[in-house]
């Protein structure tokens, strides 16, 4: 069903795709108008749900509107927010206007240009808000050709090189996901896996209500543990015949039955001698039209025949592609093997690989400095602000949920390579003499920070992944816009072909400088919060014997480098006497110049000063996803 | 052997309404001797009456299987009617075929290749087998080669006579064995001979098997496919690109039911359609990678294509590879109709990519449509291309998990062959989207740039509709 609220992450994905519609109809001279309408439209999408989704508590799914497709193939039009998705968000909504206005000059076939950056967005956009793994990877190839010809067409020399490789390695990780994608239905009985579920899990997610009653296809009826007349079965009359009383409420977990155990048999958990009215009041008064949470009955003297802290909780999970039933199905992909494989660790690896060239992982890199360098700025600053994202996301979406077991075996791995990216990439961005060169690696060397803070295994480090998506976001894309503007004006991007930017330039350098601070993580500014929570996460962490504590240490190092590459870029740039007579007579930013930059300087500052509402929308979501890793830890 | 009664007939109806069609479409023709376009409308009916006639159907065979319907016929009805409907429409439209002398004959052929099409997809018989490949190979030389003062088109048409005559003869050879051997030409009466088979039923079968890996464009019976590509023109590959395939799949399936259903025999023919998948897949994937010319490129891709649709039966005799195979073919016609059509609307005189330069500016409508459906053929999702190559992967990686390696080497080979021939499609994407026309001024291209977005349309809407007719379809 859609509610007003559900409404919000569908608009946010069919919004551009309208939008590019639009686009190709528009008559020529309102194209670019009719792009910054959708686009703004799209962010006030995104900010509301973001903010709704963030008052709301980010730990449990919120908007989610389910449509089964093909449920043949479990393959169902989900989408919903959480604490994750939340920040990208709203991370979307900001980078989308300022691309669309950043291409305000691209006067080369425009009304393409504007349709194919629209598809691009709806690909991004539709990654963050699926809850179906196959709409993720719908999403997912959706940006695939529109970045192909966004860069082939309006890039620079070398644009055909650097779209061709920017597509073999984007292919080849999507081949993995697709294969990931059929193997895992394949590996899941007809008739659905009898899991457990973790208790505190439980606690925080399951819903009361009859939300769905009728998931079952009717062969789990003849499953071994079900179909002994323990699960419900409608009868003619529509209501449950299971020993169900009126109001008697079922629990379910994502939309499944939960299950208890009682003397080695699986009963329905209920809320018995629960009025319906009584839980309408009761829910509405705290969670407005969000279901009730089991951690508000735990312990009420009504239940006392459901002593939830002492149970073992199953759910018999069907054969689907739903993102958070695939994360119940742990035990069964460690279990299960593919020709001699562990399906875990083939489907964490082909998952892996897909994202990891997003990300990008050292090693998996070199296509994104030729990209970054070819792409027109308003690509620049949505390869960097977004779709390196996506790779991120991935990893804290669906790799480590749903592969939890092959996860922290990879984390120590992850962490160093993230740690080697952090210092590496840092060192390389640091003899770049090419300024998008050098904000392409420094992109490599942020997105290391995120690898560092998922591998911790604790709350902050994957907070703090997070926050540092968000903060890197905003750095990048001003960073690119900075040689954005330089470029415009000098048509080239040569380190040393620039000096003494700040006499013709003054308020343009004293952005330029606030960039740089940021993404060197100046305390006060954006880019501080997010590292911050990635090192407290790694030193305390305790993931492979703690020597992810030692990473956490030697990644310090990183800051270091930053500071100096950013720095002695600036005092190149900016300082010193003019080298170049020409640009003497530069003139300062101009109005639409200062419509791009300004928004995202505000951004950083509000984040630096201020990053509390940020974490605390992401936090619960990280508490989640680091407590199901816990749970595994302890129980595989 | 029973005698047709009455009732059957209209079991046959839209065969018979199709066959009649084409000879009152010349009858049309003859009439109206100045306006071949009334030819082309008068076949698009046809169509559309044998269309109607079939959407209710009513199962059943002819005497020794002549002419069957089952499930297979059923869905493939519509494929071969719907195509030949979306070719005619284009060719109505085409500038190149209205301008030449046989327009109206061309708009026969047409219709005689649908009908030709529609017995060979209904056979269950050998007689109808050899009848059927050659009502549509015959069309399809007549269609490739029409334009026989364009020097291409003619060596065209030339090859695709040599290279066909080879293979029915093959055919034709090996159905002439299978009778001395057996007795018989019911296909249904030919499984208890093969079960027991020998080397010379071995022989024969191989024999007939080149003639429809021929039809169906398999390794290495796709040898004449680039180069007869290369010189039709744009409609006529439009219809025999895609019309004998489906029918020819459709006989696949249906020769698999009634001679290889359990047993020993089945599992050879299981082996047998994995290994020509897998070579069909790697061979044309590769090839493609290194063509320069669009029509070639398009061609190799048809040839991955075929070897794609053929590993959805990699699991026989396990049949769940029916389906995926149906909306396979239904889609792939779709998209390589569409995509045959809007090359033709683009492309100038030029040579090789060069002839698609700047597209964009020279035929906006058609180079989106373009775009749009090679983005299907590649397997780009929501599009229906990427639905049918999922379908298939399924029933792969569904036999490798039962611990059956085959099902592994043919999901890798699906999988390699889309990644390459995406690669491949980069090249006329880059040619029609992104690079600027040539500097001298490039002469307009055909026309048919609607049919083409409707094609591209359909790439769009089918996902949302075909997975469940495709599913439901079952031999």
């Amino acid at each position: 069903m859609l509610t007003t609220s559900a409404a919000l992450p569908v608009w946010f994905v069919l919004l551009p795709l309208l939008g590019a519609g639009l686009i190709v109809l528009a008559p020529a001279m309102r194209v670019r108008v009719t792009a910054l309408g959708v686009a703004l439209a799209t962010a006030l999408v995104a900010g509301l749900a973001a903010v709704l989704a963030g008052i709301h508590g980010g730990h449990a799914m919120q908007f989610e509107t389910n449509i089964p497709l093909i449920p043949a193939w479990g393959f169902s039009f989900h989408l919903g927010v959480d604490g994750l998705s939340a920040a990208m968000l709203a991370l979307c909504g900001v980078i989308e206007v300022i691309a669309v206005l950043s291409s305000w000059k691209v006067d080369k076939r425009p009304r393409a240009y504007f349709a194919l950056l629209m598809l691009l967005f709806a690909g991004t956009n539709a990654v963050f808000v699926s809850l179906d793994l196959l709409l993720f990877y719908v999403g997912w190839e959706l940006m695939l050709i529109p970045m192909y010809i966004l860069i082939a067409v309006w890039g620079g020399d070398q644009r055909r090189y650097a779209a061709v490789k920017y597509v073999l390695f984007t292919l080849v990780g999507s081949l993995a996901m697709l294969f990931a994608l059929i193997l895992l239905p394949a590996s899941v009985p007809e008739e659905g896996v009898l899991v457990e579920v973790d208790p505190d899990r439980v606690m925080t997610e399951a819903h009361i209500g009859p939300t769905s009653l009728e998931w079952y296809p009717p062969s789990a009826f003849s499953h071994p543990v079900v179909g002994n007349g323990l699960l419900w079965v409608k009868n003619k009359t529509g209501f449950p015949s299971m020993n169900l009383k009126r109001n008697d409420l079922p629990v379910d977990i994502y939309g499944l039955p939960l299950l208890i155990e009682r003397n080695r048999s699986f009963t329905p958990v209920q809320v018995v001698h629960l009025k319906l009215e009584e839980l309408k009041f009761r829910g509405r008064k705290k969670f407005g039209d969000h279901p009730p949470s089991m951690s508000q009955f735990a312990g009420d003297s009504k239940n006392d025949n459901l002593d939830l802290k002492a149970s073992k909780f199953f759910v018999l999970v069907p054969r689907d592609l739903n993102i958070q039933h695939l994360q119940l199905l742990w035990p069964h992909w460690a279990k299960t093997t593919f020709l001699g494989v562990s399906v875990a660790v083939l489907g964490f690896w082909c998952f892996l690989l897909a994202f990891a060239v997003k990300v990008p992982v050292i090693g998996l890199h070199t296509w994104l400095p030729h990209a970054h360098v070819q792409a027109p700025t308003a690509i620049s600053v949505v390869l960097a602000a977004l779709l390196l994202k996506l790779g991120v996301y991935g990893f804290l979406r669906i790799a480590w949920p749903v592969f939890p077991t092959a996860a922290l075996d990879a984390g120590p791995l992850i962490a160093v390579l993230g740690t080697v990216a952090i210092l590496y990439a840092a060192w390389v961005a640091l003899m770049q003499n090419d300024l998008k060169r050098l904000v392409a690696y420094s992109s490599v060397s942020h997105m290391g920070f995120c690898l560092l803070g998922l591998a911790a295994v604790n709350v902050a480090g994957a907070t703090g992944a997070v926050v540092q998506m968000v903060t890197h976001g905003l750095g990048s894309a001003m960073l690119f816009l900075v040689v954005g503007v330089i470029y415009e004006r000098a048509h080239h991007r040569r380190v040393d072909g620039f000096g003494g930017l700040a006499k013709p330039m003054p308020v343009f350098a004293g952005i330029a400088l606030f960039a740089c601070l940021a993404s060197a993580a100046l305390p006060g500014l954006a880019g501080f919060p997010g590292e911050l929570l990635v090192f407290l996460g790694a030193v305390s962490s305790t993931a492979a014997n703690g020597k992810v504590q030692i990473l956490g240490l030697v990644s310090c190092l990183g800051v270091i480098i930053t500071a100096a590459y950013l720095l002695w870029m600036v005092k190149r740039v900016f300082f010193g006497p003019i080298r170049h007579p020409e640009q003497a007579a530069w003139p300062d930013l101009t109005r639409r110049e200062y419509a791009c930059l300004v928004p995202l300087v505000l951004l950083t500052l509000a984040v630096g000063v201020w990053p509390q509402p940020l974490i605390d929308s992401i936090t619960p979501a990280a508490e989640t996803l680091v407590r199901h890793l816990h749970w595994v830890a302890a129980t595989r | 052997m029973t005698t047709p009664s009455l009732s059957l007939l209209s079991a046959f109806a839209p065969e018979i309404v199709l066959g009649l069609g084409t000879v009152a479409a010349v009858v049309v023709h003859l009439l109206a001797r100045n306006r071949p376009e009334l030819v082309a409308r008068f076949s698009i009916l046809v169509c559309g009456v044998a269309a109607i006639l079939a959407l209710d159907p009513v199962r059943g065979a002819l005497g020794g299987n002549l002419l069957v319907v089952d499930g297979v016929q059923i869905a493939a009805r519509f494929a071969i009617l719907a195509a030949t409907a979306l070719v005619l429409a284009a060719a109505a439209t085409s500038r190149a075929v209205a301008a030449s002398r046989v327009a109206g004959e061309h708009h026969i052929a047409v219709l005689a290749l649908g009908a030709g099409a529609l017995v060979l997809s209904g056979s269950g018989n050998l007689l109808t087998l050899i009848l059927g490949v050659e009502a549509t190979s015959l069309t399809a030389y007549l269609l490739a080669g029409w334009r026989r003062r364009d020097r291409d088109a003619a060596e065209a048409g030339m090859k695709y006579v040599m290279f066909g005559a080879i293979a029915t003869g093959l055919m034709a050879f090996g159905v002439s064995h299978l009778y001395g051997l057996t007795g018989t030409l019911n296909a249904a009466a030919l499984a208890p001979a093969i079960t027991q088979a020998g080397p010379a039923i071995a022989v024969a079968l191989i024999l007939v098997a080149a003639g429809l890996a021929y039809k169906l464009t398999l390794v290495p019976f796709h040898l004449y496919a680039p180069d007869v590509y290369q010189g039709a023109p744009a409609t006529s590959i439009a219809a025999f690109g895609t019309l004998p395939k489906v029918a020819a799949l459709a006989v696949l399936v249906r020769l698999l039911t009634y001679t290889a259903p359990t047993g020993p025999a089945a599992a050879w023919a299981g082996t047998a359609l994995a290994v020509a998948g897998i070579a069909t897949v790697l061979i044309g994937a590769l090839i493609a990678l290194v063509q320069h010319d669009a029509r070639r490129i398009l061609a190799f891709s048809a040839v991955v294509h075929a070897g794609t649709m053929v590993l959805a039966l990699v699991a026989w005799p396990g049949q769940g590879g029916v389906g995926p195979l149906a909306y396979y073919a239904a889609s792939y016609t779709v998209l390589a109709i569409g995509a045959f059509i809007a090359l033709g609307a683009i492309e100038t005189d030029a040579k090789g990519l060069d002839r698609l330069r700047g597209g964009w500016r020279r035929a906006p409508v058609a180079t989106v449509a373009l775009v749009v459906l090679l983005c299907g053929l590649a397997g780009i999702p929501p599009l229906a291309g990427f639905f049918a190559k999922w379908m298939v992967l399924r029933e792969c990686v569904a036999l490798a998990a039962t611990g059956n390696q085959v099902g592994m080497f043919a999901a890798a080979a699906v999988l390699a062959g889309t990644a390459l021939t995406i690669v491949a499609y980069l090249r006329v994407l880059r040619a029609v989207m992104v690079e600027d026309p040539l500097a001298t001024p490039a002469p307009a291209g055909d026309s048919g740039s609607g049919i083409a977005l409707l094609c591209a349309g359909a790439a769009i809407i089918l996902p949302l509709a075909l997975p469940w007719w495709g599913m439901a379809v079952t031999p």
